[in-house]
């Protein structure tokens, strides 16, 4: 061997990176679906910043249009998917299904990181869980995912699906896989039991792993179908409407009206809908026979859950104050919310809710600047909203 | 050496040599060490230390090696960085009887005598496994504290390891674990200038191999596997998720990891895991940032206590310093992330003092990026301590935290395998009596 040190292949990307790393601004990409796609998607230019460059890369660079949008808007295009199988799974049905690579944001505190679409050809892969006994959404954490090609068993990708919110799927757990040739895959999902506490008739029901299993085609003649719409609309307030399908729950809460016990009010704070209500015996699970907060916190429009956040009521009744956090629940009525026991809560009570972390969710394009910056809000309960 | 169309630089095929192994491994590497190193290179030369032919010159517990290795600038002691595991066998069932247990002691003996016990020489142990005492009548002295391995986590599945014994060999020299293991299986009949005479070919029986390495630099050679993104771990890292860890602050000491009392007093408990990791969005996706938050804590990221790789941090991780061991809590909900070493802080002892001595390095067998993460501490009840607080089961429903995401590193690493083992003092390294 050479004394001088031979380059090696590591040497090779580092100093060839900047040039591999151009990638599509939007949505779309890989080898040929690229060429039907406008390369300037976005709404004002937004993201269209160099982020194949290292500087670029893993940073969102706000631009004056981006801080002049509405929080949660609509985005630059909607995309179909195709579903690849939908299972029942110990409490769960799964269903797996994917999409063009998409960009998204990730989120750790509030450090938020823009995952911009890798060079090559791949999927989003999707998977969505829920009850099926009273169609909620289930959240899972973030689940294992391990892509084999289904011949050789050769693995082709192994990491933990993220937690995420898009206007069309709702809450699902996704990311960008890279499938290195056409063929069959084999995708195995594994599920964690839930950590949120399980409430009323979901009681000890979501307490073992489970895995799932689904076999996935990977064509470009197939990708290239997907359909993609241009949205006029972009940019403006509102949110696409949920992908709509036979087989599974589009994700939404119930409404106000439809949960269970008092209705204390809605309040809005970083985009986000609270909806308060106060149940007069604690749901089982909850180590009290007393009343209970339940807070919904949601997406405006769409009416999704916004899952792992720091949420903590202050009640205060005639100079009287009790200040709880809430911890995030699943019942079957109620979905997925955030609540506590709080034994002298009665309506016309005050109740100030304030945020710690955001919602730990990544976020898809119209969401990512929203439900990152909360102010306290207070309402009085059942007076109004 | 080559691998494919590409020339191997001179630490990968050290590394390549170990965990090739055998005859081909280990003549690649002695001719490697005999040829000048590259500038900046630490593998040494061939002239190896003569063993230690003294027994009085050898330490009394096997897991003596802090004082027999390199310290860094701050006093860290510097894991040697090449590693062999051996997994084996008894060939015989029920007690093994006082002939192999005099065959396997003189070949232990002739390895001392072989190489220098420091890590420029070799430094290794013999531990035994429940299964091992599981051959004699009488059950293992109550002083001792080895259950048999078990799920740690809900989220875990690891497979058991339960060979009878586990052999470390390690060293700075990728030959001299190379060549210690043939030498003990009576593969060579020379070993670092000395004849081979003992072995303990035999009486035992090998049931799996594993390899690894540990210190700056050689991760980052070896990103070529499966697991980790080319080119994304640091040039200088000493472990892949690109990061320093044994910091002597945040070690237990060997005193206090060694058994009190009992006929094992002076040994210890071996804990031994493989980790894989998984770090394609630890690099691609999440930020420096995020990385800090999650391995430290927020505060670490907040106010860029760690500096590249964390050599400016000394010997201590800060997470006593810095108090946010008692912020977990607090952190999961209000910052959304609680760090791996702040969890960690935790499970320290009455005396504030961490449970585990970590010797673990990292590995790319079967071509994935993992850890064997080996522990010493007195009793496996300090292990499942130190891994219930690195679950944050607690946490796990806090804010932003989940069972894996914003919960430390767990969303990166799946425990595969687990075994337990008991170090005994070196007097009764061979194919010990259970009371």
């Amino acid at each position: 061997m050479s004394p001088r040190r031979n380059p090696t292949r590591r040497d090779f990307i580092a100093t060839s990176g900047v040039a591999l790393g151009v990638s599509v601004a939007g949505c779309a990409t890989g080898d040929d679906a690229a060429d039907e796609t406008p390369s300037e998607a976005a709404p004002g230019g937004t993201e269209s910043t160099p982020e194949g460059t290292e500087q670029g890369r893993g940073n969102e660079l706000p631009t004056a249009s981006a801080q002049e949008r509405p929080l949660v808007h609509i985005p630059a295009h909607q995309d179909g998917m195709r579903m690849v199988g939908m299972e029942e799974v110990g409490p769960y049905m799964v269903a797996m299904s994917y999409t063009l690579l998409h960009d998204f944001w990730i989120l750790t505190g509030k450090e938020k990181i823009y995952v911009q679409i890798e060079d090559g050809q791949g999927l989003h892969l999707m998977a969505t869980v829920w009850d099926p006994e009273y169609n909620q959404r289930i959240p899972l954490g973030s689940p294992p995912v391990e892509v084999r090609a289904a011949e050789s068993g050769d693995s082709v990708t192994k990491k933990s699906l993220w937690p995420m919110l898009s206007q069309q799927m709702g809450p699902h757990f996704g990311d960008n896989v890279a499938f290195p040739e056409e063929g069959e895959y084999t995708v195995q999902l594994s599920f964690d039991p839930v950590s949120a506490r399980q409430l009323g008739e979901y009681r000890g029901r979501f307490t073992d792993a489970v895995d799932a299993e689904f076999d996935l085609l990977f064509r470009t003649d197939i990708t290239n179908n997907i359909r993609e719409r241009f949205v006029d609309e972009a940019g403006q307030a509102g949110a696409l409407e949920p992908m709509e399908t036979d087989m599974q729950p589009d994700g939404r809460l119930a409404d106000a009206a439809s949960l269970p016990g008092e209705h204390g009010g809605i309040v809005e704070s970083g985009a986000a809908e609270f909806v308060v209500q106060v149940l007069r015996r604690a749901p089982a699970g909850i180590d009290s026979s007393g009343p209970y907060l339940a807070v919904s916190a949601r997406t405006p429009y769409n009416q999704y859950p916004l899952p792992f956040m720091g949420l903590r009521a202050t009640v205060a009744n005639a100079g009287e104050e009790v200040r709880e956090p809430l911890k995030a629940a699943v019942h079957p009525e109620l979905g997925y919310h955030y609540g506590a026991p709080f034994p002298a809560i009665a309506m016309g009570d005050e109740v100030t809710l304030s945020v710690g972390a955001p919602p730990q969710v990544a976020r898809h394009r119209g969401y990512q600047t929203a439900f990152l910056e909360f102010d306290d809000t207070t309402l009085t309960l059942g007076d109004g909203t | 050496m080559t691998d494919g169309d590409r020339t191997l630089t001179r630490r990968e095929t050290l590394r390549a040599a170990v965990a090739l192994g055998g005859s081909t491994g280990l003549a690649a590497c002695l001719d490697l060490e005999g040829q000048p190193t590259e500038a900046g290179g630490t593998d040494r030369g061939t002239d190896r230390p003569a063993g230690t032919e003294s027994e009085a010159e050898l330490p009394s517990r096997q897991h003596a090696w802090n004082e027999f290795s390199r310290t860094d600038e701050h006093g860290n002691p510097v894991p040697a960085r090449h590693h062999v595991l051996l997994l084996a066998d008894y060939v015989g069932d029920g007690p093994v009887d006082d002939g192999d247990r005099t065959q396997a002691e003189n070949a232990f003996r002739e390895l001392e005598e072989t190489y220098r016990w420091e890590s420029d020489g070799l430094l290794f142990t013999v531990g035994y496994s429940p299964a091992y005492f599981d051959r004699y009548d009488e059950p293992l002295s109550e002083s001792v504290d080895l259950p048999q391995p078990a799920a740690l986590a809900p989220f875990e599945d690891p497979s058991f390891d339960t060979p009878d014994l586990l052999v470390h060999l390690a060293s700075d020299r990728a030959s001299a674990v190379l060549e210690a293991k043939q030498a003990l299986f009576g593969e060579l009949e020379t070993a670092n200038g000395s004849e081979v005479t003992e072995t303990i070919d035999g009486t035992v029986e090998l049931v799996d191999r594993r390899t690894g390495f540990i210190g700056a630099g050689l991760p980052a050679e070896h990103d070529d596997v499966d697991g980790v993104p080319d080119g994304a771990v640091p040039e200088d890292a000493p472990l892949f998720m690109g990061f320093k860890s044994g910091f002597r602050q945040n070690q237990a000491t060997e005193d206090s990891v060694t058994i009190a009392e009992g006929p094992f007093a002076g040994g210890t408990t071996q804990h031994l895991s493989l980790l894989r990791t998984e770090l394609d969005q630890w690099y691609n996706q999440d930020s420096r940032e995020q990385r800090v938050a999650k391995m430290f804590s927020a505060t670490h990221a907040a106010e860029t206590l760690v500096e590249g790789v964390g050599d400016n941090l000394g010997d201590s991780s800060l997470v006593a310093e810095t108090g946010v061991a008692d912020r977990v809590e607090d952190d999961a909900f209000e910052k959304g992330v609680v760090g791996h070493a702040q969890k960690l802080a935790r499970a320290r002892d009455e005396g504030g003092d961490p449970r585990l001595l970590r010797r673990d390095f990292a590995t790319v067998d079967d071509g994935q990026t993992g850890v064997h993460f080996l522990s010493l501490q007195e009793g496996i009840m300090d292990f499942i301590r130190t891994r219930n607080a690195m679950n944050g089961d607690d946490v796990a429903n806090v804010g932003g935290v989940g069972t894996k995401n914003n919960n430390g590193i767990l969303q990166y690493v799946t425990t595969v395998r687990r075994g337990n083992y008991l170090l005994p003092p070196r007097s009764k390294r061979s194919f010990p009596r259970p009371s």
